[in-house]
């Protein structure tokens, strides 16, 4: 039997100096090659979750934690967070700290510096990654003088270097603007043909429901859902009662539906909408 | 009408030349939302700094109500446009919500009385009575966004600017951002948005003004902008996705954008007799 | 700007970090042996083929200019108030007496001052700093503390650009930023205090990505930057080695037959500086004009 990329079970934690866990039993898994989505209210746990993940939780962030994670079969806290990053990347919100180096170049060589990959490897490494994101030709380049979806892209591809096999990336798109969110939204979309597995976490329905197979919604440190994403975001009341919502077209055909006593089916993308709503109207 | 805030063919260069905004022209009247909308580095950031005088025209006159910005203190500008930053950590550092919310009054030098007055009325305005001993930084961030808008709010301006509220925030919070832009309005302020969020902007159904390299390349109402597929083009912007549904539904009035899920309800509602027929043909 | 270093190609870039630390150090000693103002100068000018060499010469002039303030503010009051000065050697103003040995030994000070200050700026123009990092790494300084070398090089502009928001978020709290000393003195909270806040919370932040990075795994590490002691530093190190030996002669058996050091080479250069001073006013006032005309447009 092919182990699971991501297994977790009855996980529960507990930040210190904190009375209720800010996860409480959670179980879910994630096969190779698919690509989750993780939505929730803020303060739902959902960044802590995607920590436990690679083991900065509770290893670095410390706290109380039950249950076992495991990554590719590997239990994740009979290892640590240097040893899981061959493993597992970690993109975080913020471009610009996730930056130390004084190169673009560098900035890709240093994680894999510290993996003691050899330098004529890294230069190979380096090419892939500066065009698996894009951006080619900016080698020498100071990653400060990059704008916020570039240096975004500049941290994917860092981890890229590092070659894992899952990718977690937490609201990786937030602090960016329409074009920079769309170009970490394409590279993104490339991840499943290099066969890697991902973890996003995102408020933007839209885009969750055209990029993940699967969502989890968290609520309270509690699973709410964990399904294909067409039918989490079918749900529509549910996501309402926790304070969450479905694309607009799923909205909207769902207030119609309502609205004027239809059954139309519920669909997630606008292409599908468009057709569903249009041939109910030939 | 005098309109409150005027923008006179304003053009700002940065020391090392560089020309961040354009011959810009705005009138900005009593009651008024306005967006400004463009991608990071468009100028739009630019433009409204001078409305509190942050900076200064090189060419070109801006006048708040009767004052001209060239000739007044931040200070006292400040007391006329409120303007909210991004980031809240950049604008509160006190220990407590009270002390925060007084924060501008004393600067201000006003009065004991005045300032509890002041103070109160944001208190009102915010529902905060509940958090005025809490340290803002035990919040989470969105109360703290909103403890940042109060304490901008307690002096009063006629106007205030909000840069980027719904950034970082979940569905429950851009709801929250969306009533508070409302209240004020109704509470007789003029508000200035600047915004990558076109939920928002579709929802509010307000004015929209675009910044594109330095240059306004629009100005009108979000309906009329979102539906300028040369213009969204230009400025890498994306309507909400229900307005990209909705153009593609051949049923609907051509002549209309549609902003948000409800507009094309009350549209369906208000033709619902034809459409009723229409639907049981199907 | 990331830091002073200017990516140029030349034969001091070129250079291994070693053999520029080494470089500096060699300055230094040298400035503490040749004790005297004459020779001190000539090691300065000699150190100006260096800087033409490594095609900076205009950054230098620019960051050195600072180092002249201090000269010249040593020069003019030791000159003139050190007690330790005898012999008259001119006066100004009438009263206001330069005296030989105050005059020397405040040459010597300010003359180290510029000697010393060009070999570090030569150091920090022409090294970059991942070289200067990884040079030390290879010289068993611990990683962490090479990291903390090179991100503090990163950190600065970062820093530097939030202190500006935050000056202006403050502002738009209607803070007066130009109020009385007592006003500016009480303005340093709420301009320190979120950015304290804020650089706390990147640091915090950048921690968690370098676990993430493997920072912190034990075993060898890589780098992509490569550097390596060659035959251009192998001659540069006998050089300085030659230079030293002959400082050491000079020092120990020329010194008493050499007077170099008269009262017009010591005028001279205090009144050089003055002028080299004088300019500079001429300059920031010219520009501070200019500032004014081109702001009233």
């Amino acid at each position: 039997m092919a182990k699971k990329a991501i297994e977790v079970s009855n996980l529960t934690f507990t930040y210190p100096d904190e009375e209720a866990p800010v996860l409480k039993d959670v179980n879910f898994s994630v096969n190779h090659g698919e690509i989750l989505g993780i939505i929730g209210p803020t303060g739902a746990g959902k960044s802590t979750l995607a920590m436990c993940v690679n083991g900065l939780v509770p290893q670095v962030i410390n706290g109380e934690m039950e249950g076992t994670v495991r990554v590719n079969g590997e239990d994740v806290s009979e290892s640590n967070v240097a040893k899981m990053s061959e493993q597992v990347g970690f993109v975080f919100q913020e471009p610009e700290n996730q930056l130390s180096q004084m190169t673009i170049e560098e900035e890709i060589a240093f994680g894999m510096g510290n993996l003691g990959v050899p330098r004529d490897e890294m230069l190979i490494r380096i090419k892939d990654a500066l065009e698996q994101v894009g951006l080619v030709g900016f080698e020498k380049r100071s990653p400060l003088a990059l704008s916020g979806g570039q240096q975004q892209r500049l941290a994917i591809a860092s981890v890229l270097a590092m070659r894992p096999t899952i990718m977690i990336m937490d609201e990786p798109t937030s602090m960016l603007d329409p074009k920079g969110k769309n170009e970490v939204y394409d590279v993104l979309k490339n991840l499943k043909e290099y066969g890697m597995t991902g973890i996003i976490i995102d408020h933007e329905v839209e885009r969750i429901a055209a990029y993940c197979d699967k969502v989890l919604v968290l609520s309270e440190g509690e699973i709410r859902m964990f399904a294909p994403s067409e039918e989490v975001f079918t749900n529509v009341e549910m996501l309402h009662d926790l304070t969450l919502h479905a694309p607009q077209v799923t909205e909207f055909l769902a207030r119609y539906n309502q609205q004027f006593g239809q059954k139309l089916k519920l669909s997630t993308t606008v292409e599908e909408s468009i057709e569903v709503f249009e041939s109910a109207y030939k | 009408m005098e309109p409150y805030i005027s923008v006179k063919n304003v053009s700002h260069v940065y020391p090392g030349g560089v020309t961040a905004i354009k011959d810009i022209n705005l009138d900005i009247h009593e009651g008024e939302i306005v967006a400004i909308l463009g991608s990071n580095g468009s100028g739009k950031t630019t433009l409204v700094k001078h409305f509190n005088g942050l900076l200064k025209p090189t060419t070109g006159e801006v006048k708040i109500g009767d004052l001209n910005t060239r000739k007044e203190r931040i200070s006292k500008l400040s007391s006329h446009v409120g303007y909210v930053f991004q980031n809240p950590n950049h604008q509160t550092f006190l220990p407590s919500v009270r002390q925060e919310l007084a924060y501008g009054c004393k600067n201000l030098k006003m009065s004991e009385e005045e300032t509890d007055t002041r103070v109160q009325r944001a208190i009102e305005l915010f529902q905060l009575h509940d958090r005025l001993d809490d340290n803002p930084f035990d919040l989470n961030s969105s109360q703290r966004k909103e403890v940042a808008m109060a304490s901008i709010m307690a002096v009063s301006p006629k106007v205030i600017v909000l840069d980027e509220p719904t950034t970082g925030q979940d569905h429950k919070g851009c709801k929250r951002v969306l009533e508070l832009v409302k209240m004020f309005k109704e509470e007789g302020h003029i508000v200035v948005l600047i915004t990558h969020d076109m939920h928002l902007i579709g929802e509010l159904n307000c004015r929209t003004v675009v910044m594109n390299q330095s240059e306004k390349i629009a100005d009108d109402h979000a309906s009329v902008v979102f539906s300028d597929k040369n213009i969204m083009a230009e400025a890498g912007l994306q309507p909400p996705q229900i307005t990209h549904f909705a153009n593609e539904i051949s049923h609907f009035d051509p002549n209309r954008t549609y902003l948000t899920v409800e507009s094309i309800l009350e549209w369906m509602e208000a033709n619902q007799e034809e459409d009723v027929k229409v639907g049981t043909r199907s | 700007m990331n830091s002073l270093y200017m990516p140029k190609d030349s034969l001091i870039h070129s250079l291994d970090p070693r053999t520029k630390m080494i470089f500096v150090i060699f300055v230094v000693i040298s400035s503490f042996i040749l004790n005297d103002p004459a020779l001190q100068l000539l090691l300065l000018v000699a150190l100006f083929p260096l800087v033409l060499l490594a095609k900076v010469v205009k950054p230098y002039l620019v960051s050195i200019q600072f180092l002249l303030l201090f000269a010249v503010l040593i020069m003019t009051v030791h000159g003139i108030y050190n007690p330790i000065g005898v012999t008259p050697v001119f006066e100004i103003f009438g009263g206001l007496t330069f005296k030989y040995e105050s005059m020397v030994y405040a040459s010597v000070m300010s003359f180290r001052i510029l000697v010393i200050g060009t070999a570090a700026v030569l150091f920090v123009m022409t090294t970059h700093p991942s070289d200067m990092a990884s040079a030390l790494v290879k010289w068993k300084v611990p990683h962490s503390f090479a990291f903390i070398l090179l991100s503090t090089f990163q950190i600065i502009p970062i820093i530097a650009r939030e202190a500006k928001i935050v000056m202006e978020a403050q502002q738009a709290r209607c803070l007066d930023v130009k109020g009385s000393i007592i006003q500016r003195v009480k303005n340093l909270v709420p301009m320190f205090a979120p950015l304290f806040i804020i650089t706390f919370m990147k640091v915090h932040q950048l921690s968690y990505v370098l676990e993430c990075r493997a920072f912190s795994r034990k075993g060898t590490k890589t780098s992509l930057r490569e550097t390596r002691i060659g035959s251009l530093d192998y001659s540069f190190l006998i050089g300085m080695l030659a230079i030293l030996a002959f400082e050491i002669y000079v020092k120990l058996f020329a010194m008493g037959s050499l007077h170099l050091t008269t009262d017009a080479l010591l005028t001279y250069s205090l009144i050089g500086t003055w002028i080299v001073f004088g300019f500079m006013i001429v300059k920031f006032l010219y520009k501070q004009l200019q500032g004014k005309i081109g702001g009233a447009n």
